[in-house]
C-alpha cells in the first residue's frame, strides 16, 4: 500500500478538473479541413527552414485495461483524470518485464519518502514526467524553445543558439537543456538535474543523470518523442521510452498555482 | 645675454602690455556689465563621488537634479569610480536625488542646494543601506547594472520590422515614485500592511507577486511574431502576452496573472491585461477584479527600455497609478529556476509586526 500512497501524492497534485475553464481560440495558423476543423494530418509548420514545434501537446493517455495492468485491479479507484497521462508517468520502466528492469539492486525505489517534504504536493515534477502527465505548451523562438506546463512547472528553456551544456551546472528540478537540429529532429540534451524521482513509482535519479530527447513533428497534429535516460549510478544501461504527443489545437494551457488554497498536505501520510 | 638695460626695457614693455590689457579688460567688462542685450552668466556644476556604507564606489547609477524654479530635470550617471558631474545649470536653487538602488541602497535626497554662476559645488554622497542591509550577493541589480553599463547598439528588429524586445532585463524601481490616490478603505489597508511590514503578503506564502512587472528584478522576454513570453523568478514564472490581434475572452475566469494582449503603437508595445482575481498585492495595495493594467514597452536602444505601468481600478484607486521604469539589458545572464515552496523555512519567521 506504500507505493499506492506515493502515487496518490504524485498524481493528486495535478489540476485540471473537468469543470475548469477551457480556452479555445481559432488560431490563424491552424490548417483546416473543408469543414473548418483543424487538419491534424497537414504538414508540420516550419520556421526558418526547420519544423516549428510550437503548440499545446498532450500525452495520448492509456486505456482502462492498461491502467489496471499497471496499477492493479484497484488502480482506477484513484478517480484521477488520467486521460492525458502516459504510463511512463507512473512507471518509467513500464516496458520491462518484472525482474528485467535495468535497475541496480541498491537503487530499488525507497518505499517511504526519505524527506518529510517529499510529501509536499507542490514541488516540481521534473523531466520527463511533466510532459507525460499534463498538457505542455511549446513556444519556439529563434534562439530557444520555452516549454510551459499546465502542472506545477517550472517552465523549461531549451537553448538552440549553439551553446554547450555547462561544465558544472547548478542542480535544478528541470535541468539545463540545449538543443540542436539533426535534419527535422530536434535533439535536446539535458543535464544538471537534482535527485528528483523519475516517476510516481519513485524510480531514482542521481545528479549525474543525462537525458536525451528527440522531438520529431510528424505532421501538424502529432509529435514523436523519444526520451533516453542515462544514469550509471542507478541503472545498468541507458533506456528509452517512446511516446507520441497529440496536439490540442486552437487552445492554450491554463494558469495553475498549486500553493493557492493548498489544503491537501495536512491530510497526506508522511 | 640680457644686460641690465635690456632687462629694464623688457620689463617696461611688459608693464606697458599689461597696462594695455588691463585697460581693455576694464572696457570690455564695463561694456558687458552695461550691455542692453541679455547677459549669459557662466553655468554652474555639481560633482562628487557616491559611495555605499562600506565606502565602496557605486557605479552606473543615475543622479537627478531638479530646478525648483522651472522644474527642469538634469540627469547624470556615475562612472566606474562612482563619480558624477551635472553641468549646464543656471544659478538657482535645486533639489538633488539619487533613486534607490535595487534592494540595497536607500533613496538619497538633498533639497535647497544653491548653485552660483561659474561655480562647481562639490557634493559627495554617502548612501545608506536599504532593506537587505548590504548583504553581499542578495541583490544582483547593482552588480549587473555596472557589468553591462557599456552595452550599446541599435534596437534589434523582428523580420517584420517591429522592435524585438527579447533579452534578459535588469529592472529598476521608478526613479521618482508617486504614491497612488486610493479610496479611503484601500488607503487604510495599505497603511496597515506597511506598518505590519507586509505580514501575510502573498509572497510570504509563495504566491504570485510579479504582476505587473515592477521592481529591481530580472525579467526575460522571448518574442515571437504572435506571442511574447515573459519569464521571471517568482510564481508562476511565466506570463503570455498574445500579439496575434485576439481580444480578451468573454467568459474568462479570474486568475492571478490575468489575460494579456499586446499591440504596437509605432515602436511602443502596448499591453492590456484584464481578468485578474483580487488576491495579489500591488505594492501594499489590494485590488479588485476590476483591475486593468496597461504596460508600455519602448526599447530605446540595445541596452535600455522604458517601461511604463498604469494600474486602473475604480474599486481601489481614485486615479490611475502610473509607474515609470528604465530596464537595462543584462545579456549573457540567465534566469534561475525558482521553486519557492522547496525547503521554505522563511515563512515561520515572516511574522511581520
Amino acid at each position: 500500500m506504500r507505493k499506492w500512497n506515493l502515487v496518490v501524492v504524485f498524481l493528486v497534485g495535478f489540476a485540471p478538473c473537468a469543470h475548469a475553464q477551457w480556452l479555445n481560440y481559432p488560431e490563424a495558423r491552424t490548417p483546416r479541413t473543408k469543414d473548418g476543423k483543424p487538419d491534424l494530418s497537414a504538414p508540420a509548420p516550419r520556421m526558418k527552414g526547420k519544423p516549428d514545434l510550437s503548440g499545446v501537446w498532450r500525452a495520448p493517455g492509456e486505456t482502462e485495461a492498461e491502467w489496471k495492468q499497471l496499477l492493479g485491479p484497484h488502480g482506477l479507484d484513484l478517480q484521477i483524470d488520467l486521460e492525458f497521462a502516459s504510463r511512463y508517468a507512473v512507471n518509467i520502466l513500464a516496458d520491462f518485464k518484472p525482474g528485467e528492469e535495468p535497475l541496480r539492486p541498491a537503487s530499488a525505489p525507497v518505499p517511504k519518502p526519505a524527506r518529510p517534504e517529499a510529501a509536499n504536493p507542490c514541488l516540481p515534477d521534473s523531466v520527463p514526467f511533466t510532459g507525460f502527465v499534463e498538457p505542455i505548451k511549446i513556444i519556439q523562438a529563434p534562439t530557444e524553445l520555452v516549454i510551459l506546463s499546465e502542472g506545477k512547472g517550472p517552465h523549461r528553456q531549451i537553448y538552440t543558439d549553439g551553446r554547450s551544456l555547462p561544465a558544472d551546472p547548478q542542480p535544478s528540478w528541470m535541468g539545463y537543456s540545449v538543443g540542436q537540429w539533426q535534419g527535422d529532429t530536434l535533439v535536446v540534451e539535458t543535464a544538471g538535474f537534482r535527485d528528483a524521482p523519475l516517476d510516481a513509482f519513485q524510480h531514482p535519479r542521481s545528479e549525474a543523470m543525462g537525458i536525451t530527447e528527440r522531438y520529431r513533428r510528424r505532421d501538424f497534429g502529432h509529435m514523436d518523442l523519444e526520451t533516453t535516460m542515462v544514469d550509471p549510478k542507478n541503472y545498468t544501461r541507458p533506456f528509452t521510452v517512446k511516446v507520441t504527443l497529440h496536439l490540442i489545437p486552437d487552445s492554450d494551457i491554463q494558469e495553475y498555482i498549486c500553493v493557492d488554497n493548498e489544503r491537501d498536505r495536512s491530510h497526506m501520510d508522511k | 645675454m640680457m644686460t641690465a638695460r635690456t632687462r629694464l626695457l623688457f620689463r617696461r614693455s611688459e608693464r606697458r602690455a599689461q597696462a594695455l590689457a588691463a585697460l581693455l579688460a576694464a572696457l570690455l567688462g564695463a561694456f558687458l556689465a552695461t550691455g542692453a542685450h541679455a547677459q549669459v552668466e557662466p553655468a554652474a556644476s555639481i560633482s562628487g563621488v557616491i559611495t555605499d556604507p562600506g565606502n565602496e564606489a557605486v557605479p552606473a547609477i543615475p543622479v537627478q537634479l531638479k530646478d525648483t524654479n522651472s522644474g527642469k530635470m538634469y540627469t547624470a550617471t556615475t562612472s566606474e569610480s562612482g563619480s558624477y558631474v551635472l553641468t549646464g545649470m543656471a544659478p538657482g536653487t535645486y533639489d538633488l536625488s539619487v533613486p534607490a538602488v535595487g534592494f540595497t541602497l536607500e533613496r538619497f535626497e538633498k533639497s535647497g542646494l544653491v548653485l552660483r554662476a561659474g561655480e562647481t559645488l562639490r557634493l559627495d554622497i554617502p548612501m545608506v543601506w536599504a532593506g537587505n542591509l548590504g548583504t553581499p550577493g542578495d541583490d544582483p541589480s547593482i552588480y549587473l547594472r555596472s557589468k553591462y553599463a557599456r552595452t550599446a547598439g541599435p534596437v534589434p528588429r523582428m523580420p517584420d520590422g517591429k522592435p524585438d524586445l527579447s533579452g534578459v532585463w535588469n529592472g529598476n524601481d521608478d526613479r521618482n515614485p508617486q504614491d497612488p490616490e486610493a479610496l479611503p478603505a484601500a488607503a487604510a489597508l495599505a497603511k496597515q500592511r506597511k506598518e505590519s511590514q507586509d505580514k501575510d503578503s502573498p509572497s510570504t506564502h509563495c504566491l504570485p507577486s510579479s504582476m505587473p512587472p515592477m521592481g529591481p528584478l530580472l525579467w526575460k522576454l522571448v518574442q515571437t511574431p504572435s506571442l511574447l513570453v515573459m519569464l521571471f523568478e517568482d510564481l508562476p514564472g511565466v506570463r503570455q502576452i498574445y500579439l496575434d490581434g485576439r481580444a480578451h475572452p468573454k467568459d474568462w475566469k479570474p486568475t492571478w496573472m490575468g489575460h494579456s494582449v499586446g499591440r504596437w503603437e509605432g515602436d511602443t508595445l502596448v499591453v492590456e491585461t484584464v481578468g485578474f482575481n483580487n488576491k495579489s498585492w500591488l505594492g501594499d495595495y489590494s485590488h479588485t477584479e476590476q483591475l486593468h493594467v496597461i504596460e508600455r514597452y519602448t526599447r530605446r536602444d540595445l541596452g535600455h527600455m522604458d517601461v511604463q505601468v498604469v494600474m486602473e481600478d475604480p474599486g481601489t484607486f481614485l486615479n490611475p497609478w502610473t509607474v515609470n521604469m528604465v530596464w537595462n539589458l543584462a545579456p549573457g545572464e540567465e534566469m534561475l529556476e525558482y521553486v519557492c515552496t522547496e525547503n521554505n523555512r522563511d515563512v515561520t519567521h515572516l511574522v511581520g509586526k
